[in-house]
């Protein structure tokens, strides 16, 4: 009827997608009671900065992501609380649920189908605390798209040294936080795009990148909000391309095949402006801290994101903010950077530094709390030090508890009196496996704490808590559901510390484990149903093209795979890896192994993985020397040679070689012995 | 003392003379010009004639490094020649009026030294007391002003200051001389963004698939990877590092280009760790540094606990020609006419030199540059050409687009278009696109086109 009116209209919605399941979360203990985007920064949750953010950059349509989980309602009545406040004309916010969304490509595959993005579009992490002029990068990025079809996303990064920021007790961070781009100095391509893996921050450029541009412009280590203006090509590519997973999967894909598919990235590198993620613990207490000190403004403590009101008074001289109902006995002057909530008794000896405390909380004489982050009904009773570490709503700490660095007590747990929690500890209130299913489909941490009584020597005599099992990965978990008979020793000699536990995995790292997980399930359904080996080699070739792994890795992970699958279940429910059900797999899957053994080296990339599986399950160590010898005499993949070579060179030199060694030691022998024999009646017949 | 003191004061005009021969003051730089190049890739016209002395319009090439050194207040200059040109070489100074002292150092060049290899050998030369060294090529040409690049290296307390500009194309395309491919394999210069500081030099196509950039994580500034910069071959370089690098016992002591192989070194030690120059003020040093926050690096603290080494490019933005092919020779002489008062200015040389006898019947655009005592006959037509000093051109001679050399004549009736004559043509011709060194190869009444016409090496 009338067209041209909506002609008018359509153009002008700014959608913005945000994404509920980050990457990585916190642990567990926190974000099995709270999802990780409503967890309180500075008493604000982390979605309300996103929102308000998005709201004062004029974005007219917001649409939250998230995985189905027995959080969606949460989230969906916070945002319908943010949005109640709006008048009609203000954003709107809709949240989307989706059965299976993995990652960010899931996510963008499912709006692409459900059609629900129609123009230029912001992706984002619901974790972002920002306050770069969207519009201009928005103005800027459909200015270039004009001039540039083949443009289809801009990606905003920001230029920012991190290093000087640095919070203390932290190591190796920002290097999954932060790109090198290389870009082309006129247009703004993105040329390179590499995530920084290790430490020696050397670049190395392809020189073959002159062709493209004569000057460009790196960035050795741009901050990396995951803030990107997208094209509604990009959804469309997602779902072209199965294999993306997520933004960087398609900035690789897209910079690869240029000449195929015709797209290409531009960079924004914003100088002005606040922008980061606290996408792990140690992002979200320096966030903390920098919100704190007011470099996220307009966005501060004092006043509140949701109503505009001012909720707490702030002192700039010592950077404190309160709630005026909450009481400070008096002559209380030891706080400086700190955020207490409503109704929260302070007393004269608490020292509160760069710490947060929520509302109804106690903090008794003597109390010391440095990057604390503190939740609501708290009651710390005197004595108690925290330092770095995260507690959890109705949480009480007797007298005398000290919290370590990197720690996390979650809600409901009691501690004390007079303990030490060691660092990097996540504490719960009930025994993990009553949980009910956590936000991790896969983790229901059943059997890898057992203890239904709480440890006194953990939590004190009058404490109750249970300690979490730091996950390392979701393919350690996997690892844990698999084996899972060893009672938390699978973390491994090198993995065990709460840096680890806390560090955020790349997307690599991801897929690898996402990987191992797949070939591992093929491996055990195949088992099952007694597939043939050629549909075996089918699965996993599919699932290594779907991840882009190495042909050493597809072999890595069929070795252990393969012996993995060969764990038979006992009467209690857990599994144990025993010889018979090793030595079924082996005959198995002697075939698909054998597909994958090609040259000498093959054969040490196999011993090699048997080793590192040594690390990992000790338990399989039993059976090393008949694996072996299985391996050699029945199936012929090693040969005997190259097993004495390995031995001989000492294996892979993990920290499991010696103990290895010496159960394998008689085989050895008998292999040389026999190699002996074998030249000599060679000698004889020649 | 207090007599002499008050002698200064109310003395006689003698004292106060030898008052102001004290308070001259000592030069802080020094100016090295290197003119021993025997212009490899122009040697169709370096075979008569050493490079730094090919005539650019109507001056020889040296004329315009030395006035660029003349410009900036510089009084000597030391210039690396090539042995047995030492004095045509000094005889540029009065031939061009320019004041500069010039001390000629003749080097062998039979073992075709490099230019680290010219530096070494004049390095008893540098004076101690000087701050700084100019090193500059003979080839280049630039409207820069040297002291606004002395200024920058100074301020920034810079270690090496390196002359770059934009690479540009010539504009006056295409060169006399057969069809030949660019010269294609740029240099590479990493500086950071703003600053300017250098991170990485890698000299033309000296690189594999990959280049690696030194860690320099701690700055915020995003790199500038540039092949499309100029290095104008114009250092300035503390004395001491120099003098380190072309040290016997030094790390450079087997390389032979300053260019390609000592300022890559050279730059590169920034990022070395440990690279702290260890001299006898440094617990001085350590101290200031420590107690006064608000030290900043200068030419005064040149050993402070920063990084002692610290490398710039100054990026200049107008004109900066490096003269070393025939396509550039050709392109800046043919830009000279409006070139001269930028990268010359004050050096009275006229377009047209008043010495200069141009028939009123010749017809002479006004583009066209005519040295001294140039002698252009009737019924002659010469458009946007270059005729250099006591050049003859007869009647009915038609030159057009064309650059002239010294004392070359043209006889009667010659068509000479868009070439270099560099010998007489003393045979009716046509030249189109062509490079004349060898006045024998001439014949009556011929065209040439795309040639290079030069004397036979004997060999042949």
């Amino acid at each position: 009827m009338a067209p041209k009116v909506e002609v008018h209209e359509e153009p002008s919605v700014l959608q913005a997608v945000v994404l509920t399941e980050c990457d990585i979360d916190y642990g567990a203990a926190i974000t099995h009671y709270n999802p990780k985007v409503l967890v309180p920064l500075a008493n604000t949750p982390l979605l309300d900065y996103t929102l308000a953010w998005l709201e004062r950059c004029g974005v007219d349509e917001v649409i939250v992501y998230c995985r189905a989980n027995p959080h969606t309602d949460k989230i969906k009545q916070h945002c319908k609380r943010f949005t109640s406040r709006r008048e009609e004309c203000g954003i709107k916010v809709m949240v989307v649920v989706s059965e299976d969304c993995l990652n960010l490509g899931d996510a963008m595959r499912d709006l692409y189908s459900k059609s629900l993005l129609k123009d230029d579009f912001i992706l984002l992490q619901g974790d972002l605390v920002a306050t770069l002029n969207l519009q201009d990068i928005v103005a800027k990025h459909k200015e270039n798209r004009l001039s540039d079809k083949s443009m289809i996303m801009t990606c905003v990064y920001v230029n920012k040294p991190l290093e000087t920021t640095a919070v203390e007790g932290e190591e190796g961070r920002g290097k999954e936080v932060t790109a090198t781009l290389v870009t082309a100095a006129d247009t703004g391509k993105l040329l390179l795009h590499r995530r920084s893996r290790n430490k020696s921050s050397k670049i190395s450029i392809p020189t073959e990148l002159f062709q493209a541009s004569s000057d460009l412009l790196t960035y050795p280590a741009a901050y990396d909000p995951s803030l990107a203006i997208c094209s509604e090509v990009v959804p469309s590519l997602f779902s072209d391309n199965f294999d993306y997973g997520s933004r960087d999967s398609l900035l690789r894909g897209v910079i690869e095949q240029e000449e195929l598919l015709g797209y290409s990235i531009r960079c924004q590198v914003v100088q002005e402006g606040y922008a980061c993620r606290a996408s792990t613990l140690q992002q979200y207490q320096r966030v903390s801290g920098e919100v704190m000190r007011r470099e996220a403004y307009p966005m501060v403590c004092e006043s509140s994101l949701t109503s505009h009101r001012i909720r707490y008074t702030y002192d700039p001289f010592t950077t404190t903010y309160w709630e005026p109902s909450a009481k400070f006995t008096k002559g209380n002057g030891g706080a400086s950077e700190a955020v207490v909530g409503a109704g929260t008794e302070v007393d004269a000896g608490a020292i509160l530094t760069a710490s947060v405390v929520g509302d109804h909380c106690t903090l008794a004489d003597g109390v010391i709390a440095n990057a604390a982050f503190i939740m609501n009904n708290v009651q710390i009773k005197s004595g108690c030090e925290l330092s770095h570490c995260y507690i959890g709503d109705d949480v009480v700490l007797e007298k005398g508890v000290v919290v370590s660095s990197g720690c996390v007590v979650g809600p409901g747990v009691r501690l004390g009196p007079d303990v030490t929690i060691p660092p990097g500890t996540q504490l719960v209130a009930q025994p993990p496996h009553h949980h009910a299913p956590s936000t991790h489909p896969h983790d229901d941490f059943d059997e890898t704490a057992r203890v239904k009584e709480a440890d006194p020597s953990i939590c004190g005599s009058k404490g109750k808590a249970f300690i979490l099992l730091p996950e390392e990965s979701d393919q350690d978990d996997d690892d844990e559901e698999e084996e899972s008979s060893d009672d938390g020793r699978s973390s491994g000699p090198d993995e065990g510390d709460s840096e680890d536990a806390l560090m955020m995995m790349s997307d690599d790292e991801h897929s690898e484990n996402e990987f191992r997980r797949e070939v591992q399930e093929s491996l055990t359904n195949g088992m099952r149903k007694k597939s043939a080996a050629e549909n075996m080699v089918l699965e996993i070739n599919a699932s290594r093209h779907a991840y882009n792994v190495s042909m050493e890795d597809v072999l890595t992970t069929v070795t252990q795979g393969i012996l993995r699958a060969g764990q038979t279940q006992k009467q209690d429910g857990s599994t144990e890896p025993t010889w018979p059900g090793i030595n079924t797999a082996l005959k198995c899957f002697a075939d698909v192994l054998r597909n994958y053994v090609r040259k000498g080296r093959d054969q040490l990339l196999v011993l090699n993985a048997i080793e590192k599986l040594m690390v990992d399950s000790p338990e399989y160590l039993p059976a090393t020397q008949k694996i072996l010898f299985n391996l050699n005499q029945t199936f012929e993949i090693l040969e005997g040679e190259v097993i004495i070579h390995w031995y001989k060179k000492g294996g892979a030199g993990t920290t499991a070689f010696t103990t290895i060694k010496t159960s394998i030691a008689q085989f050895i022998e008998w292999l040389e012995k026999d190699s002996e024999d074998d030249d000599d009646s060679d000698d004889e017949s020649s | 003392m207090p007599n002499k003191l008050l002698d200064l004061f109310h003395g006689s005009p003698e004292n106060l003379q030898a008052a102001s021969v004290e308070i001259k003051m000592r030069p802080e730089v020094q100016a090295v010009v290197l003119a021993a190049g025997p212009g490899m890739r122009m040697t169709a016209l370096t075979a008569t004639s050493p490079k730094c002395l090919l005539p650019l319009a109507t001056l020889p090439m040296l004329a315009f490094p030395l006035h660029l050194l003349q410009r900036a207040g510089l009084e000597e200059a030391t210039v690396v020649v090539a042995a047995g040109e030492e004095v045509r070489v000094s005889k540029v100074v009065e031939q061009c009026g320019l004041t500069i002292n010039v001390d000629s150092a003749p080097v062998n060049t039979s073992t075709d030294p490099g230019t680290a290899d010219s530096l070494r050998h004049i390095l008893h030369k540098i004076k101690r007391n000087v701050d700084d060294v100019v090193i500059v090529s003979s080839d280049l040409v630039t409207d820069v002003k040297l002291q606004d690049v002395l200024d920058f290296h100074r301020a920034h307390g810079s270690t090496l200051t390196a002359l770059t500009a934009p690479l540009t194309p010539p504009q006056h395309q295409p060169a006399p001389g057969p069809r030949t491919k660019p010269f294609t394999s740029s240099d590479v210069m990493v500086t950071e963004s703003e600053s300017g500081r250098l991170v990485l030099v890698v000299a033309g196509g000296d690189y594999d698939h990959t280049l690696t950039l030194p860690s320099v994580r701690s700055s915020k500034a995003p790199l500038l990877v540039s092949t499309s910069l100029l290095d104008a071959h114009l250092y300035i370089v503390k004395r001491s590092i120099l003098e380190q690098c072309l040290a016997k016992e030094s790390a450079c002591q087997d390389m032979g280009s300053f260019k390609a192989e000592i300022l890559p070194y050279i730059v590169s030690r920034q990022f070395q760790p440990h690279n702290k120059e260890t001299g006898p003020d440094e617990d001085f040093e350590s101290l200031v540094s420590q107690y006064n926050t608000s030290v900043v690096v200068s030419r005064h603290h040149t050993s402070a606990s920063f990084s002692a080494i610290t490398c710039y490019a100054y990026k200049h933005q107008g004109l900066c020609v490096r003269v070393n092919t025939i396509p550039t020779y050709w392109d800046i002489n043919r830009r000279m006419y409006s070139l001269i008062d930028k990268v010359l200015p004050g050096l009275s040389e006229p377009r047209r030199h008043p010495s200069a006898q141009i028939h009123e019947k010749a017809q002479v655009s006004e583009d066209s540059v005519v040295g001294a005592g140039t002698l252009v006959s009737e019924k002659t037509n010469i458009t946007s050409c270059v005729l250099a000093s006591h050049c003859r051109v007869d009647p009915m001679a038609r030159l057009s687009n064309s650059v002239l050399a010294h004392h070359t004549a043209i006889t009667s009736g010659c068509v000479v278009e868009n070439s270099l004559v560099r010998a007489s043509l003393n045979h009716k011709c046509v030249l189109k696109n062509c490079i004349v060194t060898d006045s024998s190869r001439i014949q009556e009444g011929k065209t040439y086109i795309n040639e290079i016409l030069e004397a036979t090496p004997e060999f042949v």
